[in-house]
């Protein structure tokens, strides 16, 4: 019996490799398209996911002994009486901002309402650094709206489907923002950086100003801007130890640390901005 | 005409080892380390799978794991499909009943992904290449450890589901 010639035997191959070139040529339309329905078939997957996670969670603390939840419900109580009284000192600011406004006859200042996400997946390797959380479109989220937590800054919103959205987190090479030292008003850039094993997440600044006061061995907070309105100024991006001339032999820049908390979080609040549809 | 419906067991084993994955880099996470494992996706599809089935078992989960990814999409589908035609092509010299074959096999494909993506995320700082080079060798090391342990687990899963191993393209049709 003749053997096949190569081409005839493998046809399903050629076809398959045919298919790939049509993939890239074709309109990018039809890949998003086809992107959206595979990213919304799998978005129910990892809630459920999600949420089996938060059962078994549930079903470890119930293993707790009494006494340690008197503990942990006595902690909380003072922290709850330090947030109370937190609370009416942010309401007489917030009216005296509103007296100060009217008198100076000024805009109101931008305002956001903090919307609480559970982080669903985490996805944390060697190119790119970004959450998956449970929060979407119907609760009010778009992309580019900023993450934070208890610490600072998480990152910002980049994509939104209906039930779920993907954060980049501030550790990411694709994060880049506008940030100043806390006390400085003058911006530079901040850009994530890659992170080293065994080491805490980082980030860069460059274009820093020359003639920032900086002593050695001192540590500075590097904070939000608060321009591109994304995030209000003053909140924690990381700390800064030392500032050197970049290659320009001009501006500065530096390796910021950030949080370690980063890299484990169970909860984040997106900041809608207040009227935003 | 006859439909190979072994492509939906290694599709689910294929998606088990992707969530296994997120799950372990979600811990090694804080440590500054990832796991990158999917080398493992194209190997027994290709040998033990009808060309459209194999391929399917391919394509599907590098779809999903494409549609939530900055890359544009269809980069890693490309990849796999890619390394799925070429075990295929090399089925002959490939013994499909031999786990410590299979595993070299896999370690040659994981680098091949993972020089794939090398290439699509060039332009980094230098901090990128040190984890680089630990992200690849740690994650050669687990794939030493992994890859009989899927091999195994998706030979299991055929066995318990009483499906046909060692059907291959040239078997009778029915």
């Amino acid at each position: 019996m003749s053997r096949k010639p190569f081409f005839l035997s493998n046809w399903p191959l050629w076809l398959i490799g045919a298919f790939l070139v049509l993939w890239w040529l074709a309109p990018i339309g039809w890949r998003a398209l086809t992107r959206d329905i595979f990213a919304g078939f799998q978005a129910p997957l990892w809630a459920a996911h999600a949420r089996m996670s938060d059962l078994q969670s549930y079903w470890a603390m119930r293993a707790h002994s009494q006494n340690e939840l008197i503990e942990a419900g006595r902690d909380l109580a003072r922290m709850n009486a330090f947030k109370e009284n937190q609370i009416q000192q942010n309401a007489s600011l917030q009216a005296e901002v509103k007296r100060l406004e009217d008198l100076l006859r000024l805009p109101p200042h931008m305002g956001y309402r903090y919307e609480v996400a559970r982080v669903m997946r985490r996805d944390i390797d060697t190119w790119w650094q970004q959450l998956l959380i449970r929060k979407g479109a119907e609760d009010g989220l778009a992309p580019g709206m900023g993450v934070v937590f208890e610490g600072g800054v998480v990152g910002r919103v980049r994509e939104v489907s209906a039930h779920t959205a993907i954060v980049d987190l501030v550790s990411s090479r694709l994060f880049r923002m506008a940030a100043n030292l806390e006390g400085d008003g003058r911006p530079f850039t901040y850009q994530g950086l890659h992170t080293l094993p065994l080491e805490t997440p980082q980030g860069e600044v460059r274009d820093v100003p020359p003639g920032i006061p900086m002593s050695t061995g001192e540590t500075r907070r590097i904070v939000t801007s608060g321009l591109g309105g994304v995030f209000p100024e003053g909140l924690t991006l990381g700390t800064v130890d030392v500032l050197e001339h970049g290659n320009d032999g001009l501006f500065l820049r530096g390796q910021i640390k950030l949080d370690p908390r980063l890299m484990d979080l169970q909860e984040v609040s997106v900041l809608v901005p207040i009227g935003a549809p | 005409m006859f439909i190979d419906l072994r492509w939906m067991i290694f599709t689910a084993a294929n998606l088990l080892l992707w969530l296994l994955t997120v799950l372990a880099n979600g811990l090694l996470g804080p440590f500054g380390f990832s796991l990158f494992l999917y080398g493992l996706w194209p190997i027994l599809p290709a040998l033990r799978l009808r060309t459209w089935a194999g391929w399917a078992s391919v394509a599907i989960p590098s779809l999903l794991f494409d549609a939530q990814l900055p890359v544009p999409f269809g980069f890693t589908f490309t990849v796999w499909t890619l390394v799925w035609m070429l075990v295929r092509l090399n089925r002959k010299h490939i013994r499909a009943d031999s786990l410590p074959h299979l595993t070299i096999v896999a370690q040659v494909s994981n680098l091949i992904g993972f020089g794939a993506m090398v290439w699509l995320c060039l332009p980094m700082d230098h901090g990128y290449w040190v984890r680089l080079l630990a992200d690849l060798l740690l994650s050669q090391a687990t794939l030493l450890l992994a890859a009989p342990w899927f091999f195994a687990f998706e030979n299991r899963l055929l066995g318990v589901l009483n499906l046909d191993i060692e059907l291959r393209e040239d078997a009778p049709k029915k």
